[in-house]
């Protein structure tokens, strides 16, 4: 009798194992739908479909962040046609155009960056639009785009982009007077240094361009210098130095950046930031300074 | 036998605990007395309290500190699970024959002083960081954060020295290394009780003093002074003149007055119950961020919310409420938060003229875009009813 209750209790905590081992097997391919899904833009089916694989395995952070992220994605693609607020309607464009550009969608981006400029009309949209036009190697319309405001006293960055613009248009001679004409210092903007190493790369300028990485590499967020470091890799802009040893030293440069780890753990003891983290007004400073460490798939347009 | 009762009071404590961390999940740490030494600075300097510290810390650091003015550092000897521990390994090395290894009184003298730095140095860095820091070290918390995230290969060096330690010494950490004694010890000598000897009534075999665990002479004075006695009993135990006509524990005054371990049983009982019952029927909050002027009416949204590990996640959560989108809250704000290992508690009040219950959830749980950092922020909170997708 004993042993048959021994036996049947051992059956049903084999049977309760693998249902639950089938139900993550089930949410993991309900997952990989959904990864699928949004790489060919079907965002709604993507939200649906990770909504469905979080509920399937509702321990797993990854399906349900992504459940969130795509849903909200979703939502604001919705409320964007019928947003009056212009501010909250730029608000909106930008956080389609960075989460977009994060997920390497392009062409959506491009449709979204296409309404910020036409709306707002600026260089900073215009460069948005730009460079969107550069992952798309819509090069002449990228060209199109900046042009008209490299006569307007154009910020050092604009100019850098137009330079690439030039080179990838075979017109290398004109790139070489902006790189002449604009400094770029360790402190600069990390955007500048990112744009600059990548024409320095295309001019041919080696060591100039891992000089520049290197700085670059140091100033990201440790939680977004993977991501930088593969677009660097198969970006055909920096192709004359991924193939060198020193660029493969140059790969594994380190942030130099202090990020929180605040999404993980019970608390801040491992955390590079425990000593400065800890007050409300600390949590204030870094609200507007940059908490990084959340997990996220944020675009950094500052790098890219 | 004052030892038998000790030791049942010292296991039950210990199941408890344990109980609490392996089958509960409870926050333990928001019952150890230590904790509430770590946060006063914090909590007075800046209105909350690190990691998942609670106000039930500073209930526990008075009910310890108030038993220590009245009955000496019993919390040691009955309640401590490090000194548990460590007392029940020098008495299974008794029992197989083996000795504590008696260390000379100077030595022992300028060991216990080594208390002091340590707790200077715990307390220094934990107030500048306003963060636990130490818990990678504390071999207390590697026991209750179940192989927490802090918990690195240094929380079991200290633990196994504890342990290899306690094999060969009597209670080494207890004597020379814990900060919590570091407080104790110097209040404890205001005590009103202590071990009390009537030189007529003793015979001098010098049983006591073999049996003091922390070794006071106690054959040699007329009433235990020693900061570091801790009421244990077991010189009283190991007395063999009868009916306690050599040795009693009682307040200091004549020999004759006494108290009994039932006393002592029931005091602690009582102010345990104190100061368990005040924090847990008024439970004020750990963290609190409030902003604005608070309106004649508030809305408040009190729900469990996971995961509210610490005062680093209710930072985020702040963050999440001052989002400048769609869902912004406007008016009046007030987060009162509960950390805890596995769920915590929030109550949100906020102003129902400008907003509702269903804007403080989805501000919450909805993925947040930061224009001026371009930067998405993705909430790990899971309010108590909500759907994977934070609808």
């Amino acid at each position: 009798m004993k042993i048959r209750f021994i036996t049947a209790f051992l059956c049903l905590i084999a049977l309760m194992t693998t249902l639950v081992s089938a139900d993550s097997n089930e949410a993991a391919k309900l997952f990989a739908k959904g990864n699928e899904q949004l790489s060919k833009a079907d965002f709604e089916d993507a939200a649906k479909t990770y909504t469905e694989a979080a509920a399937a395995d509702p321990e797993n952070a990854e399906y349900r962040t992504q459940a969130r992220l795509v849903s909200r994605v979703v939502t604001i693609r919705g409320n964007l046609k019928e947003e009056k607020d212009a501010k909250r309607w730029e608000a909106m464009a930008r956080a389609l155009h960075s989460y977009y550009c994060s997920n390497d969608l392009y062409s959506e981006a491009k449709l979204v960056d296409r309404q910020l400029f036409d709306r707002l009309k600026n260089e900073d949209t215009a460069g948005m639009l730009a460079e969107t036009l550069l992952e798309l190697n819509e090069n002449k319309e990228a060209e199109k785009i900046l042009k008209p405001y490299q006569s307007q006293n154009p910020s050092a960055y604009s100019q850098m982009l137009y330079g690439i613009i030039l080179v990838r248009l075979d017109r290398g001679e004109e790139a070489h007077g902006i790189l002449h004409h604009v400094t770029i210092q360790n402190d600069s903007d990390v955007q500048l240094r990112f744009q600059g190493a990548r024409l320095n790369a295309l001019m041919g300028h080696g060591d100039v361009a891992l000089s520049l990485l290197t700085n670059v590499f140091e100033s990201i967020p440790p939680s977004r210098l993977p991501e930088i470091k593969e677009y660097v890799r198969n970006n055909k802009d920096f192709s004359s130095i991924t193939g060198s040893d020193k660029f493969a030293s140059v790969l594994k440069t380190e942030s130099k950046v202090a990020e929180s780890k605040c999404s993980g753990g019970t608390s801040c003891g491992g955390c590079p930031k425990a000593t400065s983290c800890g007050s409300a007004k600390a949590a204030k400073t870094e609200q507007t300074e940059g908490c990084s460490g959340h997990d996220h798939s944020g675009h950094d347009h500052s790098s890219k | 036998m004052i030892y038998r009762v000790r030791f049942a009071v010292q296991a039950a404590f210990l199941v408890m605990i344990l109980a609490g961390v392996f089958l509960f999940h409870n926050n333990v740490e928001a019952w150890c007395p230590f904790g509430g030494v770590e946060a006063l600075y914090t909590y007075f300097h800046e209105g909350n309290l690190p990691c998942s510290l609670g106000i039930s810390n500073f209930y526990s650091l008075g009910a310890v500190l108030l038993v220590t003015l009245l009955f000496r550092n019993v919390f040691c000897s009955y309640f401590c699970p490090i000194g548990s521990i460590s007392e029940w390994l020098g008495r299974l090395m008794s029992r197989l024959g083996r000795s504590p290894v008696i260390v000379p009184r100077r030595l022992d003298r300028v060991l216990s002083l080594l208390k002091f730095p340590v707790l200077l140095l715990i307390l220094f860095y934990t107030y500048r960081a306003s963060e636990l820091l130490f818990r990678s070290f504390d071999p207390c918390y590697a026991l209750i954060s179940r192989h927490g995230e802090d918990i690195t290969f240094w929380s079991y060096v200290v633990s196994g020295a504890i342990i290899i330690g306690s094999l060969f010494v009597s209670i080494p950490f207890c004597r020379w290394l814990c900060p919590l004694a570091a407080i104790l010890n110097p209040l404890s000598r205001f005590g009103l009780a202590r071990i009390k000897r009537n030189p007529d009534g003793c015979i001098d075999c010098g049983k006591c003093a073999v049996a003091c665990k922390v070794d006071i002479p106690v054959d040699e004075v007329g009433q235990v002074t020693a900061t570091q006695c801790s009421s244990c009993g077991d010189c009283i135990d190991a007395c063999p003149v009868e009916d306690n006509q050599a040795l009693v524990w009682g307040p200091s005054s004549a020999f004759s007055r006494r108290w009994s371990q039932k006393i002592l049983l029931i005091s602690l009982g009582l102010i345990i119950a104190v100061a368990v019952i005040i924090p847990t029927l008024f439970p004020n909050p750990s963290y609190i961020y409030e902003r604005g002027e608070r309106p004649a009416e508030i809305a408040v949204l009190d729900v469990e919310i996971t995961p509210l590990t610490c005062r680093g996640k209710c930072s985020m959560l702040t963050l999440f409420l001052e989002r400048d989108d769609e869902f912004l809250i406007s008016g009046y704000l007030k987060l009162e938060a509960w950390p805890a290992p596995s769920s915590g508690r929030i109550k949100v009040s906020f102003d129902p003229a400008h907003n509702s219950v269903d804007i403080v959830k989805q501000a919450i749980t909805v993925a947040y875009y930061d224009m001026l950092e371009d930067k998405w922020w993705i909430s790990p909170f899971e309010l108590s009813v909500s759907d994977p997708a934070g609808n």
